[in-house]
């Protein structure tokens, strides 16, 4: 099969911008754009410079931008690339460009070792008791083996939409390695992972966009992990505060109504007897109010059609969890 | 300049393992690898551990089929260490968080792997490799172990007969240093990039055992090389032995089952070495041709697919459009792992004081001629943790001295060399790997036979010649991955040549190491191990 890549190439050691080579290769049927990129640096140029390791999608090495859309190198095929690709052309670019070091390379650092550590993910338990291993349900690993499918590949935090306004902001990747972790019933540290995790700019700033769970690669869904460590956290009454407020909220008013009152999550977000947060709404209410967005009194929000059926999924659900 | 108590070379399963137990034992410890350790070869074993967990097994019977499968070739104190200290350190990764598959009374789960009597290997799903990496990074972190990234391991730092250090490229500067200490561990992993079809990542380059060769140590058994019987044609890329434990069939284009064809009942679960020298016959046809073989999945129910085999059913998914269980998948074996590798004691000690060597880079002899499979992953917790605790003992009473900054003065002139060679000429690094990889393939495979090793040494060593003749555009500079390629190239030219050599010496057909023109095992005068030393540049074995 004979393809066309049109791969970034940037060395910072002569040049501050880059700018793209095409590359024609004849390749199998099978070949993946990793295979790809082997064949450009054996027939063209054995300076192009990429990451890559295992060939099989188990260690996230070869994260980059295929036709402008992040994925792993050894896991998409040439021929599907090419089916989307402009002109019959396959685009390779490093997943963020904006931290490019050497052609596809770019630095990894932030999400693969700093955030990742600074949140502490590791199982704490007591390694003297017993000579056997820890009885667990089979369910319960199994859906630990999901969740630690993370690869590290950084694909999720490339598409957070929170990562992209606030650098600081830890990202999914490193908060599906929390809840891996306070999920294990092997671990022993969850009150001090979760307090941790409910600290600034970490679990609360997720906006719910989905983007994390729609770039991972594998079965991950690192934005339900975020769910579900905010679930823990008021479970084991951890996190207070606007995000607390607004999260029970935001659920108690769709439980009870069907749907959202906008009004009453505001109010109930800054607290009912926080004076200076619910001026400070003033503004924003007023301007909501004369765009019809907030009818006054709060009361007049009415009950959705079917509210009582949801109101019973939700009963449902809070039993059975 | 600063002096480590311990330097651990790898991040891969021994590597780290030694690394914590190091750190534990009271060692300050660096981690040097040349990717992030999540990145290792380690993260794409899909199989298992062994341990004799399960109703009806026990520590003895783990020993028997260990020895068996080393066929007559096993060290028993080392197998008996092995299969002893198994739940252990299985136990303590559970403890540590692999989320090992369960049975239903919540413990757990076993497979029987090739050459196992009964079903021995605690698994995780089909990506325990994965897990147990990403579990052993978690500790490395908490025990805040610093690790040194993208380095490639350019010599060993060898001073009045002790080694004292690790001189490397830092990939990201391109500058060429040295780090210190009382105490080194090669945990490099092997060198199967030398075959075309491998399931190896692309580190294994055998950067560690160049290392350790160059300054004198000998390397053990590297005629055994184990070839996984299943895997993707061109690509290397494994069907896990789970596929075959859960019903998979070895099945040729009419869907006639090889192990009926063949005679031999249970093929399929038998050593691995076995399996791959069975289907290789019956895939060369009696004209010196070729015919395909394949895997039948089909017998496999959907739930257990989802459960041990997902990963791989994804993968056959992404790669070749097929569902696992629908179908016959195109199978051939392929250079899995080298058995062979540094000689080391029981311990990871070499001959050299001050440097010692576990995982895929060693041989203490443990396994024999063929390692039962499960025992790879075990070798290396088991063997990880012998070495991590020798080496911090060692460390703590050794005497430190300050190396001179001359090793890496000839590490930078020689890389320089390559430089003022030019690039003028029509050949290439990569023309040469590709050769390599095609004569190893062709000549060393499964089945060996005099006249072609006698082929295979004349082209490695003309490889070598070649190799001696190619230049590089640059020296240094920002993650220059051709020098790393260069550098890695001539590391595998030197391995392979010494397989050729371990190959081309034992006149005998043992385990992985079949030779049709001495088709029988010879234990009169061939059980013994091999040693091969590099002795200026020939391949000396003895």
């Amino acid at each position: 099969m004979e393809v066309t890549l049109k791969i970034f190439r940037y060395d910072p050691d002569k040049e501050t911008k880059g700018n793209h080579s095409e590359y024609a290769i004849d390749v199998d049927e099978n070949a993946t754009v990793l295979d790809g990129l082997m064949e450009v640096k054996s027939s063209h140029d054995s300076s192009l410079s990429f990451k890559g390791s295992c060939r099989t999608g188990l260690c996230g090495d070869c994260s980059v931008q295929v036709n402008g859309k992040g994925t792993v190198a050894c896991r998409t095929t040439l021929a599907k690339a090419v089916k989307k690709g402009k002109d019959g052309v396959v685009s390779v670019d490093p997943l963020y460009p904006a931290k490019k070091i050497k052609d596809l390379i770019y630095n990894q650092n932030d999400f693969l070792l700093e955030k990742y550590k600074s949140m502490k993910p590791w199982v704490v338990s007591n390694l003297a008791h017993g000579a056997r291993e820890d009885e667990v349900s089979d369910s319960t690993i199994k859906e630990l083996q999901r969740v630690m499918s993370c690869t590290m590949c950084g694909l999720c935090d490339q598409g957070c939409l929170v990562i992209a306004v606030d650098e600081q902001y830890v990202g999914p990747a490193a908060l599906n390695k929390v809840y891996r972790v306070v999920m294990d019933p092997r671990d022993s540290s969850k009150r001090e992972k979760l307090e941790f995790a409910s600290g600034a700019r970490k679990v609360w700033d997720c906006t719910h966009c989905f983007e994390a769970t729609a770039h991972c690669p594998k079965d991950v869904r690192p934005t339900e992990s975020i769910f579900e460590l905010r679930d823990m956290a008021i479970k084991h009454g951890i996190g207070h505060g606007r995000p607390v407020n607004h999260h029970k909220s935001f659920a108690a008013s769709v439980k009870n109504d069907g749907w959202l009152d906008e009004t009453r999550l505001a109010i109930e977000t800054e607290g009912w007897f926080n004076l200076p947060g619910l001026l400070k709404l003033g503004p924003v209410g007023l301007r909501a109010f004369m765009k019809r967005k907030a009818p006054l009194p709060y009361f007049l929000h009415k009950k959705r059609k079917g509210a009582d059926a949801i109101k019973r999924i939700f009963n449902k659900w809070e039993r059975e969890s | 300049m600063k002096n480590h108590d311990v330097i651990v070379i790898g991040g891969g399963f021994a590597g780290m393992n030694a690394a914590i137990t190091a750190k534990l034992n009271g060692s300050e410890v660096v981690l040097i690898t040349k990717q992030h350790p999540l990145r290792s070869h380690s993260s794409s074993s899909h199989s298992g551990v062994n341990v004799a967990l399960n109703d009806g097994d026990s520590v003895e019977q783990h020993i028997q089929d260990t020895v068996e499968s080393g066929d007559g070739l096993c060290d028993s104190d080392l197998v008996e260490k092995l299969c002893r200290e198994a739940q252990e350190e299985v136990v303590r990764l559970d403890r540590w968080g692999v989320p090992f598959s369960r049975n239903e009374s919540g413990l757990l789960d076993f497979v029987r792997f090739g050459g196992s009597s009964i079903a021995r290997t605690a698994f995780a799903g089909d990506a325990a490799g994965h897990f147990i990496l990403q579990v052993l990074y978690e500790q490395i972190m908490r025990l805040e172990i610093p690790v040194l990234q993208d380095c490639l391991v350019l010599s060993l730092v060898i001073s009045d007969d002790k080694c004292r250090g690790v001189c490397y490229y830092d990939i990201p500067t391109g500058k060429t240093v040295i780090e210190q200490g009382n105490a080194v561990i090669l945990a490099t992993g092997g060198a199967n990039q030398m075959f075309g079809t491998t399931s190896s990542a692309f580190s294994a380059t055998g950067d560690g055992m160049a290392a350790a060769y160059r300054q004198g140590v000998p390397l053990m058994d590297m005629e055994f090389v184990q070839f996984h019987p299943t895997s993707l044609p061109g690509t290397g890329l494994v069907i896990t032995e789970m596929a075959r434990s859960l019903g998979g069939r070895i099945v040729d284009k009419n869907n006639k089952a090889l192990s009926a064809k063949s005679g031999l009942k249970g093929l399929e679960l038998m050593n691995r070495n076995v399996c791959s020298q069975v289907m290789t016959q019956a895939m060369t046809t009696k004209d010196g041709g070729n015919t395909e073989l394949f895997l039948d999945c089909s017998g496999i129910k959907k739930d257990v697919i989802k459960r041990q085999l997902y990963e791989t059913a994804a993968m056959l998914k992404d790669l070749q459009g097929v569902k696992i269980a629908e179908g016959l998948i195109p199978i051939t074996p392929c250079a899995h792992r080298s058995l062979g590798g540094i000689k080391v004691s029981a311990n990871g000690a070499t001959q050299i004081p001050g440097l010692f060597a576990t995982g895929g880079c060693s041989c203490s002899g443990t396994h024999g001629a063929n390692q039962l499979g499960g025992n790879a992953l075990l070798d290396n917790l088991v063997y990880g943790r012998a070495t991590g605790i020798a080496s911090s003992d060692y460390a703590a009473s050794a005497v430190a001295k300050e190396v001179s900054d001359s090793f890496a003065e000839d590490q930078r002139k020689s890389l320089r060399n390559l430089v003022s060679r030019g690039t003028s000429g029509k050949d290439s690094q990569t023309a040469i790997r590709s050769d390599l990889q095609k004569v190893m393939n062709d000549k060393v495979g499964v089945i060996r036979h005099k006249d072609a090793l006698m082929e295979a040494q004349k082209t490695v060593e003309s490889l070598q010649d070649r190799y001696d003749k190619v230049g590089l555009q640059k020296y240094g500079g920002t993650f220059n991955t051709e020098l790393c390629s260069m550098v890695e190239l001539g590391n595998l030219l030197d391995i392979a040549g010494a397989t050729v050599a371990s190959a081309l010496a034992r006149t005998e057909s043992r385990g992985n190491h079949y030779r049709s023109d001495y088709p029988k095992r010879d234990d009169k005068q061939w059980k013994k191990h091999t040693l091969v030393y590099r002795e200026n540049s020939s391949h000396v074995v003895k």
